[in-house]
């Protein structure tokens, strides 16, 4: 027992980088919404990019740490303190036996990471630490943490010499994930299902999250969008940042903790290096989506895939 | 024909042509489980649906380099459909306090509920892929007479073992979850095993016969 939650916030839970191979069970991927901050909370603290963390959202919680050890945190800037001192973002931080963190609402996106040397050490389900609430699986027992939980500091395993952190904390924009004012995206598997009509209204208008946002997806209000077809969906898989078209015209966009398949047309797809964008939206966020080539999207993909 | 296409920059839809067969479905499982024994470091994620198979790859690896992955595997794959193939027996309860849109179904179909056991305990149910939420067999060939809607709101909470029936189309869902389809009965039995899945009574490819059972025998064999 090295960590003691004495207040879990809104909804923390457990993440790492999600779940492999087990979507023909019908198994969610999951893992860290805003998986730019996550890995670089890691990087800072001299983890692996994919080890376990606390994933914190809107208000972050008290937690009483009975070890020494070393956090960072990353993503959207909380207020924090440790035993009552301001606690920077960012920041490789030594924390005291006995010590007190308290993070309190956010100041900008929805969520923040809480890296620590080692990691969480969690039992581990289907080859992840990823919480699924809605299966309520992986994770400490598969819910978000509650008053109380105990949790385990795991050995720092790092072989230095493989990743040189500075230098990639250096490289790399630590407020990149919350510039979210413009999400771009590729055109999606039935992008023909919708004219051009429908095509500008998703490129020219503006779009506003719902109240409902949440790991498995963020509905957004705005100028309806219509298929200009009557074909009917077979089942199909998901992609994380499918952006669907229900019947009511009120695009949907499918987020880490998302069902394996739908039966919703995806008119397009958020490109990878912004889903941290999208982990980072919150009630009431106005953004344009952009449209930019696949090409253009694989290639940053690949790109920041070498730096993080 | 199979076609291979970018959903997103880091995704690929592999197609199987427009329609729902077994013949189809066996095929993509097949090659579902070729990538999950041969690509994992390039493939991180695959999820089968009625006629396509979405594959994720890992950020490093292009779209080009995945489609060629796969190609290789189609071309491999093609002569070779033997599966693990196997019939289960579910049984169900059918009773009215299970299936909780028994009474929808009675109004549309205009059957009893007798015959609504009888039809729906007839036919044997291909399992063509598991999907939507952890172990959820997707069934087709529901007989045409029984075909109902999917509800117009749906339940925020399904009881975990409910048999659903939407369009053409027959479930269960192993846990509580939501869900739109029509809940006509509710099995005892763990379809789905969550700490190996790969052991679930139930997998992709098998074939699925109903059986009906008493709310009594329901009752015995949930303990």
């Amino acid at each position: 027992m090295e960590i003691k939650v004495i207040n879990p916030g809104i909804q923390t839970t457990i993440q790492d980088l999600g779940r492999q191979l087990y979507g023909p069970f019908g198994v969610s991927t999951c893992g860290a919404a805003d998986n730019y901050s996550f890995k670089i909370a890691n990087l800072i603290v001299g983890n692996k990019p994919s080890e376990a963390a606390l994933e914190m959202t809107l208000v972050g919680g008290i937690y009483r740490f009975y070890k020494n050890t070393t956090i960072c945190l990353s993503g959207s800037v909380f207020s924090a303190k440790i035993n009552n001192k301001v606690c920077p973002f960012n920041k490789k931080i030594n924390i005291k036996k006995n010590s007190v963190l308290e993070i309190g609402q956010t100041t900008d996106g929805s969520r923040c990471y809480l890296a620590i040397k080692g990691g969480i050490n969690v039992k581990k389900y289907l080859g992840s630490s990823s919480t699924h609430l809605g299966t309520k699986t992986g994770g400490e027992n598969g819910h978000a943490l509650k008053k109380g939980d105990l949790l385990n500091i795991g050995k720092p395993k790092i072989n230095r010499d493989v990743y040189n952190y500075n230098d990639i904390i250096n490289k790399v924009d630590l407020k990149y994930s919350t510039k979210r004012s413009i999400i771009r995206i590729t055109k999606g598997p039935q992008k023909d299902w919708f004219n051009n009509l429908n095509w500008d209204t998703l490129l020219k208008k503006t779009f506003k999250v719902s109240k409902y946002f949440d790991r498995m997806g963020i509905r957004l209000e705005g100028p309806s969008i219509k298929q200009k077809n009557s074909n009917q969906m077979l089942t199909q898989g998901i992609s994380l940042g499918g952006i669907q078209i229900p019947g009511n015209g009120q695009p949907i966009i499918s987020f880490v903790d998302h069902q394996t398949t739908g039966g919703y047309p995806v008119i397009a797809n958020v490109i990878t290096i912004d889903i941290c964008k999208v982990g980072q939206l919150k009630k009431g966020d106005s953004f344009q989506f952009d449209l930019v080539k696949m090409k253009t999207a694989e290639a940053m993909r690949i790109e920041q895939s070498t730096l993080l | 024909m199979i076609n291979i296409l970018p959903a997103s920059d880091n995704t690929l839809l592999i197609n199987f042509g427009d329609k729902i067969s077994k013949i189809t479905s066996l095929k993509l499982l097949r090659l579902a489980e070729q990538i999950i024994n041969n690509s994992a470091e390039k493939i991180i994620n695959i999820s089968p649906g009625y006629n396509s198979l979405l594959v994720r790859l890992d950020h490093k690896t292009s779209l080009s380099d995945g489609k060629s992955i796969i190609k290789k595997l189609i071309e491999k794959n093609q002569n070779n459909l033997i599966i693990k193939q196997k019939i289960v027996e579910i049984p169900v309860c059918y009773d009215q306090k299970l299936g909780l849109d028994l009474n929808r179904v009675i109004k549309h179909t205009g059957y009893k509920l007798k015959e609504i056991i009888k039809i729906h305990t007839k036919k044997k149910y291909f399992v063509h892929f598991i999907g939507f939420s952890i172990g959820f067999p997707y069934m087709s060939g529901l007989d045409k007479t029984l075909q109902t809607s999917r509800l117009n709101t749906p339940r925020i909470k399904v009881p975990s073992g409910s048999i659903g029936i939407a369009g053409e189309q027959t479930g269960i869902y192993p846990f509580s979850t939501p869900g739109g389809w029509n809940i006509i009965g509710r099995t005892p039995l763990k379809i789905f095993n969550k700490i190996k899945p790969e052991l679930s009574i139930i997998q992709s490819g098998y074939e699925i016969r109903f059986k009906s059972i008493s709310f009594k025998e329901y009752e015995k064999m949930k303990q």
